[in-house]
């Protein structure tokens, strides 16, 4: 009997094609990291990013899709901001440099990787100095391939007008951010819903709208989106925080 | 019992869901799939997702739906659920995205032997080098490697004579690779803009036996894949003007590019010209055209074609005799390959051709000289899981000729001196068949292994030249390359030489990369023993060359505007003849490169770069006697060969350039002076008429240079 029951309790458990996908680590996983990045500042530890990372590694996946790399490269990112924040720029570099050359020898880059990989170097310039200008070039090339491979993608339009928008002027920034939010924001976060594949870019999409249009002193523009950003995010700390300055 | 009723509840739903279930495994070429989309086309919300092993399991729910299975990068998959088995797994097979092979088609031009590669460059670090002012060539110089003693960018590396040493561009090899005038640091002195290149990759030693004609190292030129944006560049120097043209022919590979560049000599000597007594005049023009064409996604055209003529006067002095050096040179060549690629295979057709004609004057000797070059090579390498191989047949067929007077008694040089005539046609046709392997059997090992071999024409004798070597990656920062070899080459006919010197070198390198966020340090140990038909003062045959050399580079940046490099090489060389040794042409005690490099992006960069090393060898006069068959004073040299060293060699140039832009528009304006300390650097040594008082020739004295580059994206 006791037989029985565990056979079926299995057989039950097996049917269901999620049920063992949710103690894999790649489940959830954008989320996680973002619990683990928030958790560390709440700490001021770099601890629960690292356990995530930890996992991460365990994960045992045997096609080369790159979906390990991407997270990991993804990890990395909010590893590079928690030590900016606290003044740790060379590891915010070195990470940021092992997330790009993570993602740069990945084999058959999609659309979601080149998106990634833009977003990083953007965040990377920074710490570059003269090499400025020449990684710019490279975040657009990067960004420009995102949208060629898959025009559905409001990540890639996001990092690209991102990436625009915190380009001065002077070198030549600021042109073509709006137009391409306005496509981004069209956008579903992902095309069918998948807990293991990005869905981020949203939020940061309609917070970056609403800088521009205040940047521009558009404020009816900007009060239109941020309302709109609000009915979909709710809980949005960013957007509520960029209501009061259009108070 | 009460155990048995709760199960009891859900054995009809277990039946009822097992019947009505879709089972099935997404894969790829490369296995299974994880997190594949499965939804219904009808309503995409209702859907799984496969695991780990790239299962899902799906209720239908309606029959006469069909099944979409999609993942990023792939082809999505549309399957009427009537047409799938219940009760037994389905293998969904998704294709790569075609425009993502195009990204494999890319990588499929990357040469096998890459990992084996010293160096690799970009165009970005061509433009960030110190000291290369924009040339590709010169960018070389600031390796510990590159031991170029004459200040021309031909590469010398790792103290081989520069003709050991060959520049292939797209697969091509490029003789001569510099401009005839050896105008030294006045703007760009290779053949080669950097705007049209890709990627460079210097093997400083164990030249891949991918392409032949090499017995030192070998620098590979690829020419860019992709543009980014349509431009224009317009440059203004003191000693040039030019422009460059890209522009997109229907996408980022397919385009074309145009440049032209006129340099002259007016301005630059007229504010410095106590510093060069030697040069009186240089006009070059220029033009080059690069097409890159996209046939299909798998099929990639390139082609590139270039002319220069350049004239140089100026002055010279050998032995007793000081004159006019009047020089002038023609040249085309043009480089096509079309290349093929598929997921795992890549073949490409590569053809050279060259034409140049050279006539150089000063005193009694006087040369025209033609060259011409022919090159085709087939190349088809696969990929396999681990492995790489690639097979190349190559033809190099050249021609020369030579329509020379000159002196007869090699120290009677004036336009009085008694000279001879010549005529010599010589023709040089190397064919011969490669195979290179490339194997990986895991993330941190790479082994690879080469052979090539000739098929000997006319009076050519037989060879083989194989190579192996090893790449240890321990983690990423530490890498180890040991390498070795036997290599062969013909030597460049010319006037002195005219003919094709089969030479040959065995080499072992071991090489050691150390590479952190804001250290660099690379360090090697090599020895090599070059032979074949080689011969120094004019005549005196070699038995070979053998080359000790130990090299250590270290780059730290300091924060992100500051920087500094060091590197130190030492080289033990020895000439044999016989049983008898002498040092050789590059021995050098140390050969020391040091650059500190000052960078804002809102104020300007600067940079100050070092070079200190030993004095090469000469073999002094001693004295002079009169020669009965000629009646001339002729030199006595010292009997010590390579006895004499000129003084040391110290130079330190600094640049500085100020990188502005607005809108779409870039304007960098740029300034050097070359040895600013006006070092006294000794380059030939010169007798008055009886030999009985010796001074010296100098290398460059302090020289200007400025300009500027104006961008319009």
């Amino acid at each position: 009997m006791k037989t029985f029951i565990i056979y079926l309790t299995l057989l039950i458990m097996g049917s269901n094609p999620l049920s063992a996908s949710n103690q894999d680590p790649l489940n959830n996983i954008q989320e996680r990291i973002y619990d683990a990045f928030v958790e560390c500042n709440i700490k001021n530890s770099l601890t629960p990013l690292t356990d995530v990372e930890n996992d991460l590694k365990q994960t045992k996946l045997k096609s080369q899709q790159g979906l390990v790399e991407y997270w990991q490269a993804y990890l990395d990112y909010y590893k590079a901001i928690y030590f900016l924040k606290h003044s740790k720029k060379k590891e915010a570099e070195k990470t940021c440099d092992q997330a790009i050359e993570l993602l740069e020898n990945l084999k058959n880059k999609s659309s979601e990787d080149y998106a990634l990989l833009a977003m990083i170097q953007s965040f990377n310039i920074q710490f570059k100095g003269f090499k400025a200008m020449f990684i710019s070039s490279k975040v657009n090339r990067n960004a420009k391939k995102a949208i060629a491979l898959n025009p559905e993608n409001l990540r890639a339009y996001y990092v690209y007008a991102s990436h625009d928008f915190y380009t001065p002027a002077r070198y030549g920034g600021g042109k073509k951010a709006e137009k391409l939010l306005l496509t981004a924001i069209d956008l579903p976060s992902q095309q069918i819903e998948n807990a293991y594949l990005p869905s981020w870019g949203k939020v940061e999409t309609y917070e970056l709208l609403v800088k521009h249009y205040i940047k521009v002193e558009k404020k009816n523009e900007a009060k239109k989106f941020l309302k709109q950003g609000l009915e979909e995010f709710p809980d949005s700390y960013i957007l509520k925080e960029l209501a009061t300055k259009l108070i | 019992m009460k155990y048995l009723k709760f199960l009891l509840l859900f054995i009809p739903l277990f039946g009822k869901a097992q019947s009505k279930t879709i089972m099935g495994k997404i894969i790829d070429e490369n296995g299974p799939i994880l997190a594949a989309n499965v939804y219904y086309k009808s309503n995409p919300a209702l859907g799984t997702t496969s695991d780990i092993e790239g299962f899902f399991k799906l209720i239908i729910t309606n029959r006469k739906d069909t099944l979409v299975v999609s993942y990023i990068g792939h082809e999505k998959l549309n399957i009427p659920f009537m047409e799938l088995k219940r009760n037994e797994i389905n293998i969904f097979k998704l294709k790569v995205k075609s425009d993502v092979l195009n990204e494999i088609v890319i990588k499929g031009r990357d040469p096998i032997s890459q990992q084996f590669s010293v160096v690799k460059l970009n165009k970005m670090d061509i433009y960030l080098n110190p000291v290369a002012q924009g040339d590709p060539l010169k960018a070389i110089t600031i390796l510990p490697a590159s031991t170029i003693i004459d200040e021309t960018a031909n590469p010398s590396l790792r103290g081989s004579d520069p003709d050991r040493t060959r520049v292939v561009l797209n697969g091509v090899p490029i003789y001569n690779p510099v401009r005839a005038s050896q105008i030294n640091n006045q703007g760009f002195f290779s053949l080669f803009n950097p705007e049209l290149i890709d990627k460079q990759y210097v093997y400083a030693s164990n030249p891949p036996l991918t392409f032949g004609n090499s017995s030192a190292g070998l620098v590979e030129i690829q020419t860019t894949k992709n543009l980014e944006n349509n431009q224009l560049k317009l440059s203004s120097t003191l000693v040039s003007t030019g422009f460059l043209v890209s522009k997109k022919i229907k996408n980022q590979n397919s385009f074309l590019q145009v440049y032209g560049n006129y340099q002259f000599s007016d301005a630059f000597i007229g504010i410095q010209e106590q510093n060069l007594p030697d040069l009186s005049n240089f006009n070059t023009l220029d033009f080059g055209v690069n097409l890159a064409f996209e046939l299909d996604k798998k099929w990639i055209l390139n082609s590139y074609t270039y002319f220069i003529d350049e004239a140089f006067m100026g002055f010279n002095e050998r032995f007793t005799y000081r004159g006019p050096f009047n020089s002038s040179k023609t040249r085309v060549f043009s480089v096509n390959s079309v290349d093929y690629a598929n997921r795992n295979t890549y073949l490409s057709m590569n053809t050279g051709i060259n034409f140049e004609n050279q006539n150089f004057e000063f005193g009694n000797t006087l040369s025209d000289q033609e060259a011409k070059q022919l090159y085709l090579s087939l190349n088809y390498k696969v990929n396999l899981e681990k492995i790489d191989i690639q097979s190349v047949v190559s033809m190099d067929q050249q021609f020369n000729s030579f329509d020379d007077t000159f002196a007869e008694f090699f120290y009677a040089l004036s336009p009085e001196s008694p000279s001879l005539s010549s005529l010599n046609s010589l023709d040089n046709n190397a064919l011969e068949g490669a195979i290179y392997a490339s194997w990986k059997p895991d993330s941190k090992i790479t082994l690879s292994s080469g052979v090539r071999v000739n098929l000997p024409t006319k009076s050519q004798s037989s060879f083989l030249s194989w190579q192996f070597g090893t790449k240890y990656k321990m983690n990423n920062h530490h890498s180890l390359l040991l390498s070795g070899g036997k290599y062969h080459n013909y030597t460049t006919p010319s006037i002195f030489r005219p003919r094709y010197d089969l030479l040959n070198s065995d080499q072992i390198a071991l090489d050691y990369t150390y590479e952190e966020t804001n250290t660099t340090m690379t360090s090697a140990l090599y020895y090599k023993t070059e032979g074949g038909n080689q011969f120094i003062l004019g005549g005196i045959p070699i038995d070979n060359i053998q080359t000790l050399g130990f090299e250590i580079f270290f780059k730290q940046r300091f924060n992100s505007n500051l920087s500094w490099s060091a590197s130190y090489s030492y080289i033990d060389q020895n000439l044999r003849i016989g049983d008898s040794k002498f040092a050789g042409f590059r021995d050098a005690d140390y050969f020391i490169k040091s650059t500190l490099e000052f960078n804002h992006p809102k104020w300007f960069t600067v940079s100050l770069n070092w070079i200190g090393r030993t004095g090469s060898r000469y073999t002094g006069i001693v004295s002079g006697e009169t020669d009965p068959n000629s009646d001339f004073f002729r030199p006595l040299f010292s009997n010590e060969l390579f006895g004499d060293q000129f003084n040391d060699y110290n130079r330190l140039d600094v640049n500085i350039n100020k990188y502005i832009s607005w809108n779409n528009k870039e304007l960098v304006l740029f300034a050097s002076v070359n040895n600013l300390l006006n070092t006294q650097n000794q380059r030939r040594d010169q007798y008055n008429e009886d030999y009985t008082a010796r001074r010296f020739d100098l290398f460059q004295k302090r020289l200007l240079f400025f300009g500027l580059v104006w961008t319009l994206n």
